[in-house]
């Protein structure tokens, strides 16, 4: 599996081992591995407190690992400082220099790199047209709001050409519509000028929307990297399945393996099927997860169909979330339109409940990648 | 300002907008508001108008007030309108001076009135004290015999010097302290010409008080930034330990640090000991009573004034912004002198400006490590106060001070405040 940096294809940004400790006994990234293409838009998503950042600025040269490798293009990257690295950075908090002009933060990359005045005028210029900021450009960073001023760090960034863009929850300060709109922007830029984006965000509706690919991180560990679908559809672990979505996560022990269907007993000896994955084993303990959203309430005890207890019912407008507790004592929830049948279920009454075999999933019973 | 204000309200009355009456009324809202809020800090402006505004309005009043004159010689000032000031003034004005000589004598005023004179004439207190012997004698029964007695006990009352001088101060009010302060040439001698005596340079006397308050900023400045820097942006337990450092004097009385700086300045003190001890010296140097040594234990003194406000700043300077920078292509010094430094420097004008105006106003430090010619204007102040109880020109070299300290805060103050408002 260990690939040398010559192998790499170009444009390829390349993780190899990294792990990261600040004081030397706990690991805040332990042991990453991690392949970027060349245009890709790569989502790091997880908890607080997970790594990203940390994972981000080794990145961009303001942390140095511990041990492990980074190399862009083949050239080893990991002991380089940031300003050789040809990075394009967006922040949280937008670090727009207070004392410069749109027009100087946006032109300091190439003033750094001695661009002349007049080429200089007409790539800022550009840049600023590219987030429709053209008529900002003598106005100081404090007199814009918010999304201008995360516009601008955006122009800053890209202007520059670099062959890395990273951004650090970039729209973490900003509100609902503006975030939205600004995720479609990045989006939009990111496709015409065919950039390499890392972004980092604990926003996952934004990782979904945006990413190519999404790597989940927990515990300074990647517990699965894969596109937007099938991280949603297929989650590797009980953390994924838990962390992306709601997920209804039931214990269960595997009995039967019928091609592609497991047979598994819940506590509570309701025998139910789900979708065959490589972590089913006979006899052995499974984590059985399912979708709020797939999840059925059904007439009567069948094949497949579980008992349980209305214990809440919660009116979200457009759908209504029903919190079931079952005969073993497993908390589920049922995602359904306010105007489904059963919308008059008592707090208390008896339900059963079933699902599609093929829209249930079999994992790990462990909680998660360590 | 006030004016700015007048003429805008006129320009809006010109104009006749409508508006224009709300916008007062809004104003007028506002200020109340303003009133209101600042009330809790109602203590505090009563004691520093009783503590503070009061005296500095004592002590600008002192400054220009000039009463011995006007108070003991009203009618010799009133005969005296008359004279051109050429030559002498006519017998009559001789026999109202010796009457109210006589006068100030029994009201025991004459020495104020001789100590004024002497300020300003060459032997004018002598010139006074004869007058009133003159006076006590009773022998000057008419004009001509008064002018008479008063020329033979001394030739100066026959020259033009001492009545120039009673004619110009007549008023209760004078600039002639502010002038003495300021340096100008006030004596004068017996023929109403320069005296020959200067007496003190006080210009020099401020401009050495400028030079070493200077230096002493200028070194707090350039020791005072880098440290700042790094206890602004270490993370843990070094720069704890260093701010504690920097502040650990502040919790010893200025007094005991100047004395402990004695100890190791002195001939056989500490620093001569380490110095000839490793070789680098063979005689002990000369420390104390220098230049060099008022200048290092002021800057001691200075260093946590610099520091503090430079560190207020520095650490609300995000990281991400030298980060942002050094992403964009700058090396670490680059960066930090294009993206940090600039933003720093609100902070840099506040704590030099801090350290340059307490450093004007020095007094015990120079006075206990520094040398006769490295006295600043503080101990002139305190000498005419205290020995000398000269109160006007104490007051005016006080007033030329606190207005020349004001004079140079002003363009900082405001360089600070915009900048300040542009952070928000
Ligand atoms: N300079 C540092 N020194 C010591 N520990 C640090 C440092 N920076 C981060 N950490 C620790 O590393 C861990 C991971 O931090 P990191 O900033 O990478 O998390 P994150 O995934 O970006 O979280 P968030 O979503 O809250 O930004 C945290 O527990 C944090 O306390
Ligand atoms: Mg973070």
């Amino acid at each position: 599996m260990l690939i040398t940096a010559a192998q790499q294809p170009p444009g390829h940004i390349c993780l190899r081992g990294v792990s990261k400790s600040y004081d030397g006994e706990t690991f805040i990234v332990r042991d990453l591995d991690l392949d970027i293409e060349k245009g890709e838009f790569l989502t790091l998503l997880g908890p607080s407190g997970s790594g990203k950042t940390t994972t981000l600025m080794m990145l961009a040269g303001f942390e140095y690992p511990t041990s492990g490798s980074i190399a862009f293009d083949g050239q080893a990257m990991h002991d380089r400082p940031p300003e050789k690295r040809d990075i394009g950075m967006v922040f949280q908090n937008y670090a727009l220099f207070p004392h410069m002009s749109v027009a100087e933060n946006v032109g300091y990359s190439l003033r750094v790199r001695g661009v002349d005045k007049a080429e200089r005028d007409r790539r800022v210029a550009d840049a600023l047209r590219m987030v429709q900021l053209e008529q900002f450009a003598e106005r100081k960073p404090a007199a814009m709001s918010g999304g201008q001023q995360q516009r601008v760090a955006l122009a800053r960034a890209l202007v520059f050409e670099p062959r890395l863009v990273l951004m650090d929850e970039p729209l973490g300060a900003l509100d609902k519509k503006l975030r939205e709109d600004l995720q479609l922007e990045i989006r939009h830029i990111a496709d015409k000028l065919d950039l390499t984006v890392v972004y980092v965000t604990h926003d996952q509706s934004e990782a979904l929307t945006m990413s190519d690919r999404i790597a989940i991180f927990n515990d300074g560990k990647i517990q699965q990297i894969g596109t937007a679908r099938d991280i949603y559809i297929r989650p590797a672990n009980r953390f994924v399945a838990s962390f992306v979505g709601d997920n209804n996560c039931l214990c269960a022990q595997v009995i039967a393996i019928d091609g592609d269907v497991v047979r598994a007993r819940l506590p509570g000896g309701a025998v139910v099927s789900a979708r065959q994955t490589q972590h089913a084993r006979i006899g052995a303990a499974a984590t059985i997860s399912v979708r709020p959203e797939d999840l059925h309430f059904c007439g009567g005890e069948a094949e497949g169909v579980v008992k349980g207890r209305v214990c809440d019912v919660v009116y979200y407008g457009d759908q209504l979330r029903t919190h079931v507790e079952l005969s073993d004592g497993a908390l589920v929830v049922i995602k359904s339109s306010p105007g489904a049948a059963h919308a008059g279920t008592q707090v208390g009454a008896p339900v059963f409940l079933s699902w599609n075999a093929g829209q249930a999933w079999v994992l790990d019973p462990k909680q998660a990648n360590q | 300002m006030r004016m700015k204000t007048a003429q805008a309200d006129k320009a809006a009355l010109d104009r006749g907008t409508v508006v224009r009456g709300c916008a007062v009324g809004a104003a007028r809202g506002e200020r109340m508001q303003a009133m209101r809020s600042a009330l809790p800090a109602l203590p505090l402006l009563v004691f520093l108008s009783c503590f503070l505004v009061l005296p500095l309005i004592f002590i600008f009043h002192t400054a220009i007030s000039d009463r011995e004159i006007a108070d003991n010689l009203p009618e010799t000032v009133a005969a005296l309108q008359d004279w051109n000031g050429d030559g002498t003034p006519p017998p009559e004005v001789y026999a109202i001076f010796l009457g109210e000589i006589g006068k100030a004598n029994e009201r025991a005023t004459l020495r104020q009135l001789g100590r004024r004179m002497g300020y300003q004439l060459d032997r004018g207190m002598n010139l006074i004290q004869k007058a009133g012997g003159v006076a006590r004698s009773g022998a000057a029964t008419d004009a001509a015999a008064a002018r008479t007695a008063l020329t033979d006990i001394d030739p100066a009352y026959a020259a033009p010097g001492i009545w120039t001088i009673v004619k110009q101060h007549g008023s209760p009010y004078s600039t002639f302290y502010l002038g003495w302060a300021a340096g100008f040439q006030t004596k004068l001698d017996k023929d109403g010409r320069p005296s020959m005596e200067t007496g003190y340079d006080f210009r020099l006397f401020y401009l050495r008080t400028i030079l070493i308050s200077l230096a002493v900023t200028a070194l707090t400045l350039v020791v005072g930034y880098p440290l700042a820097y790094v206890i602004a942006t270490s993370r843990g337990w070094v720069g704890g330990l260093m701010l504690f450092c920097i502040l650990l004097p502040f919790w010893t009385s200025l007094l005991v640090r100047t004395m402990s700086w004695i100890v190791v300045l002195q001939t056989n003190g500490v620093l001569n000991g380490v110095l000839t001890g490793i070789g680098a010296v063979t005689e002990p140097v000369t420390w104390l009573y220098t230049r060099t040594a008022t200048i290092l234990v002021m800057f001691q003194i200075q260093l946590p004034f610099t520091v503090l406000p430079m560190l207020g700043v520095m650490r609300a300077i995000p990281p991400s912004h030298v980060r942002a920078a050094r992403s964009l292509g700058a090396g670490p010094i680059r960066a930090h002198f294009n993206v940090y430094f600039p933003q720093a420097v609100p902070g840099i004008a506040a704590g030099g400006l801090l350290t340059f105006v307490l450093c004007l106003g020095f007094y015990l430090t120079p006075a206990l490590v520094g040398g006769a010619s490295d006295q600043m204007i503080s101990y002139f102040i305190a000498r005419f106060t205290n020995e000398e109880l000269n109160w006007g020109l104490a007051s005016a070299l006080s007033t030329l001070l606190v207005v020349g300290a004001g004079v140079c805060a002003l363009p900082f103050a405001r360089l600070i405040s915009r900048h300040s408002s542009e952070r928000k």
